[in-house]
């Protein structure tokens, strides 16, 4: 979106509230800043040169919302956002929608809305909303983050008491992903097939969110599901590894169809000031050859398509599981202890160090003041799995740390 | 005696669990359910009536609070709040210092505005204000 669009969007938001005169129904503004610095060993983890220490993943956002009426509420944030080669601090829309309460129970909210998905998603920007420095990176890798933060479209919510059985929650959430070209898989993508107008097109995406929670509040389970079907366009002949004798620039619909279904499933238990939670995902990515392809180039070559339904034969699920517990104090200190394991191909080995990585991690977070907030995380991994191509090289060894610190301010 | 006293402070967390009360700008029956999803912003009327939560910054009878109807301690309360604000789903409550900054708050407000909710450990009822009677 352009910086024209957003600042049209800033001034309307503000001039709206202005209309109305109620105390509590004049917008809002909040916002955020934060500094994160991170280094890793062995190899650059989530942004390049890490290894060397970076600086280079910074976060502000401004956040405007308010209510012309109890029912109704709007809310929008612009994000400025740096995570290494990702974003150039370009002012982008984080988020931004309408929300009306249909009942008391039920809501629905239109527009560019979070994307909820397991416990952490749609919070995974929030730092002040949790313990940890990064949120789970076995079931959500920040170098995803442009797949995984929102969607434009419509989310339904809702909520019923079940008397002495709690409480259920759902969502069911249904649009499109608008994915950002420096997004590092279309980047990779072009580099690898030197096809500088690869694109990916999140053209719909959908799925449901359920949750229950104990009379008492201690004991939560969730499940999660959701869908996306896209198309990946690509101008070259690299992409069929040498198996076509023709060259063919595959555009949107016509080339790649992408499916991605994911699913993550998680339980929390508090005990005071001590959680429990586990989450479990299973990530089932698709690319097959259209039937526009396959014809196109079937009637080129004068044969049958050769290369089969699937890219890469269709063994591409991953799955991540974690186990996190925290202690979060009333007073200024808190922290985080947890294991988690990825599996990167669940065909392979998952002993095979470059396709598996378990991870030890140690958080710590103090609140300086209301509003400032300090971090320190400290990763051990074992295992090569990472999400990003650059950092998978099997020459490096298996045993590596990543370190950060994040310092963030929020009002 | 002794064990009189033992008594009265093995009672005690039960009498501060009993003594938190519920005050409105306007005349509103509750019930326990309602009282969490209105703090924990995921209710904003009642029979059409919106409801504005106003809370203490901290003290014994937030704690009370929390304990009681939120089941979150004032960290956990306060990363909520962070989560509904940043995602823009809810505006987090007014918070206030004093028991008394609050009676103020609700006293002063129009009942155009919709309904004023506040909470105390106070034995008397605040003049002007209502008290709200909280079914479990």
């Amino acid at each position: 979106m352009s910086k024209i669009w957003i600042r049209f969007l800033l001034v309307m938001g503000l001039a709206l509230g202005s209309l109305y005169s109620s105390e509590w129904l004049r917008p809002e503004l909040h916002g955020f800043i934060s500094q994160t610095f991170l280094k890793s060993t062995k190899r650059d983890y989530l942004i390049k040169e890490s290894s060397k220490g970076s600086i280079n993943y910074s976060e502000m956002g401004l956040n405007i919302s308010g209510s012309p009426e109890p029912r109704y509420r709007y809310s929008l944030q612009v994000l400025f956002r740096e995570f290494g080669e990702e974003g150039g601090f370009e002012p982008t829309l984080d988020f931004g929608f309408f929300d009306a309460r249909l009942t008391d129970q039920i809501g629905v909210r239109v527009g560019k809305v979070r994307f909820p998905l397991g416990i952490q998603n749609e919070y995974r920007d929030v730092d002040a909303g949790r313990i940890t420095l990064l949120p789970q990176q076995s079931i959500y890798p920040e170098s995803f983050r442009p797949l995984m933060i929102n969607i434009q479209g419509l989310d339904l919510y809702g909520h019923q008491h079940l008397g002495n059985f709690g409480e259920a929650n759902f969502r069911l959430f249904g649009g499109s992903i608008d994915i950002r070209d420096d997004f590092f898989f279309t980047t990779t993508m072009r580099n690898s097939f030197n096809s500088p107008s690869s694109e990916i097109d999140g053209r719909r995406v959908g799925g449901a969110w359920m949750g229950w929670e104990s009379l008492d509040g201690n004991f939560s389970a969730y499940a999660s599901f959701a869908a996306l079907r896209g198309f990946i366009s690509v101008e070259s002949t690299d992409l069929f590894n040498g198996g076509l004798p023709i060259a063919i620039p595959i555009s949107m619909d016509k080339g790649l169809r992408l499916d991605v279904d994911t699913f993550i499933y998680g339980i929390e238990h508090h005990m005071n000031d001590w959680s429990l939670r586990a989450e479990y995902n299973h990530f089932q990515p698709s690319t097959e050859y259209t039937e526009e392809l396959k014809s196109t180039v079937s009637s080129m070559i004068g044969a049958a398509f050769p290369l089969g339904t699937e890219v890469n034969g269709g063994s591409d699920d991953s799955y991540g599981w974690y186990l996190e517990l925290t202690y979060d104090h009333p007073g200024p200190l808190s922290g985080a202890l947890s294991y988690s394991d990825y599996v990167a191909n669940t065909t392979k080995s998952s002993s095979d160090p470059g396709n598996h990585r378990e991870a030890m991690t140690f958080s710590l977070r103090y609140d300086i003041s209301e509003n400032l907030i300090g971090k320190a995380e400290f990763h051990r991994f074992d295992g090569r799995a990472v999400f990003k191509g650059f950092a998978t090289n099997t020459n490096q060894d298996r045993i590596w740390t990543l370190s950060a610190l994040r310092l963030t301010y929020s009002f | 005696m002794a064990k009189l006293l033992v008594l009265l402070l093995l009672l005690s967390p039960l009498y501060g669990a009993e003594s938190l009360c519920f005050y409105a700008s306007s005349p509103l029956h509750l019930d326990k359910n309602q009282v969490r999803d209105i703090y924990l912003g995921k209710l904003f009327q009642v029979k059409k009536i919106p409801i504005r939560p106003v809370v203490l910054f901290e003290g014994e009878a937030h704690k009370v609070f929390l304990k009681n109807y939120i089941f979150k301690n004032s960290s956990q309360f306060k990363r909520h709040w962070k989560k509904m604000l940043f995602t823009g789903k809810a505006s987090p409550p007014i918070s206030v210092d004093q028991e008394t900054e609050g009676y103020k708050l609700l006293s002063s407000k129009d009942s155009k505005e919709g309904i004023w909710l506040f909470y105390s450990m106070g034995k008397e009822k605040p003049e002007g204000l209502f008290q709200v009677d909280v079914t479990p």
